[in-house]
């Protein structure tokens, strides 16, 4: 057998993975896959870890994953849109934080962090809301004198883009 | 393809490893298909960046996809994700060198499981702190600016 020439394969750097991947926690790409498993709460967590895991954590698309993965197939807006709109306002970290977390607290007896759900479905109505109130929250951070007005303006909008 | 393949580890241990086992590794896969089309004789494989330690439980791991492949369980990747938690015996140093062996030999299941099991690790923690203890990872924020981040985390509580 010895004989025989030996075939090697050598270095790996084709998926984009540094070579010294050994520091999985370290490497920007095996951060984005992991946390991608993480629910919001262990995603947050996560941020306060180090510089490095802040950025990876801070990812809007992440936090667009987590908005969007429960919400119900049918409620009529276009994601183009609705990215549109919510990238305006703040994000959808923010839309999380300040309009569905609050909406969708956990019973207090489980404070422990919990491994992403799969297959909860929230209602529209939900979804609605927590809309509304991030639209809410914007026009506050805007301080402008008009801003019942705007936020009625965009109540519609939004309500029409629905339909 | 039906068969043996015989490979060989970074330390030159040699491996006679089933052609389908051998097949779930993509980067394996393109060079057998690449052997056959030629017609050349199947040398053995040297596997430069893979232990035999490694490469060990990298073939177990293949005999359980090909199995799980085979039989209709009702959870196969939660089934999977089980079994290479118990290969790797809960010690996250032998997850990350299964992590490299698993992107090098481009076997994209493996490294999908073991993200998850680093992302349900770390959702186990229950602070920031235990998190980089567990992962040796340096705190690299001012008192000041982890106050900060804190704060932000704090708007979930």
């Amino acid at each position: 057998m010895s004989s025989v020439s030996q075939k090697q394969i050598v270095g790996f750097d084709r998926s984009g993975m540094k070579k010294r991947f050994g520091d999985v926690v370290n490497n920007v790409d095996a951060l984005h896959e992991i946390f991608s498993h993480l629910d919001a709460d262990a995603l947050a967590m996560a941020s306060c870890v180090s510089r490095q895991w802040y950025e990876a954590a801070m990812d809007d698309n992440m936090w667009e994953e987590i908005c969007t993965k429960h919400w119900p197939s049918s409620t009529g807006i276009s994601m183009t849109q609705l990215r549109y709109v919510v990238n305006v306002m703040g994000g959808f970290r923010r839309l999380y934080a300040k309009c569905l977390h609050p909406l969708l607290r956990r019973p207090s007896s489980s404070s422990s962090y919990a491994f992403k759900e799969d297959g909860v479905v929230w209602s529209e109505d939900q979804v609605q809301l927590s809309l509304c109130l991030f639209s809410v929250d914007y026009y506050k951070r805007l301080g402008s004198c008009n801003t019942l007005e705007r936020f009625l303006v965009h109540s519609v909008e939004l309500h029409e883009s629905k339909i | 393809m039906e068969g043996k393949v015989i490979l060989s580890s970074s330390d030159g241990q040699v491996f006679e490893v089933d052609m389908k086992v051998a097949m779930i590794s993509q980067t394996l896969s393109n060079m057998l298909k690449d052997t056959e089309d030629t017609g050349s004789e199947t040398a053995p494989i040297k596997l430069a960046n893979v232990s035999s330690r490694i490469f060990n439980l990298i073939i177990e791991y293949g005999k359980y996809h090909v199995e799980a492949q085979k039989s209709d369980t009702s959870e196969p990747t939660a089934d999977l994700k089980k079994r290479v938690r118990e290969l790797v015996a809960d010690d996250k140093d032998t997850l990350f060198q299964l992590m490299i062996a698993a992107n090098f030999l481009h076997i994209q299941s493996l490294l999908d499981l073991s993200y998850q099991i680093v992302a349900e690790d770390i959702a186990a923690c229950k602070d920031q702190q235990m998190i980089r203890q567990k992962y040796n990872i340096e705190n690299d924020y001012s008192p000041e600016e982890e106050e900060e981040v804190l704060k932000l985390h704090n708007i979930f509580e």
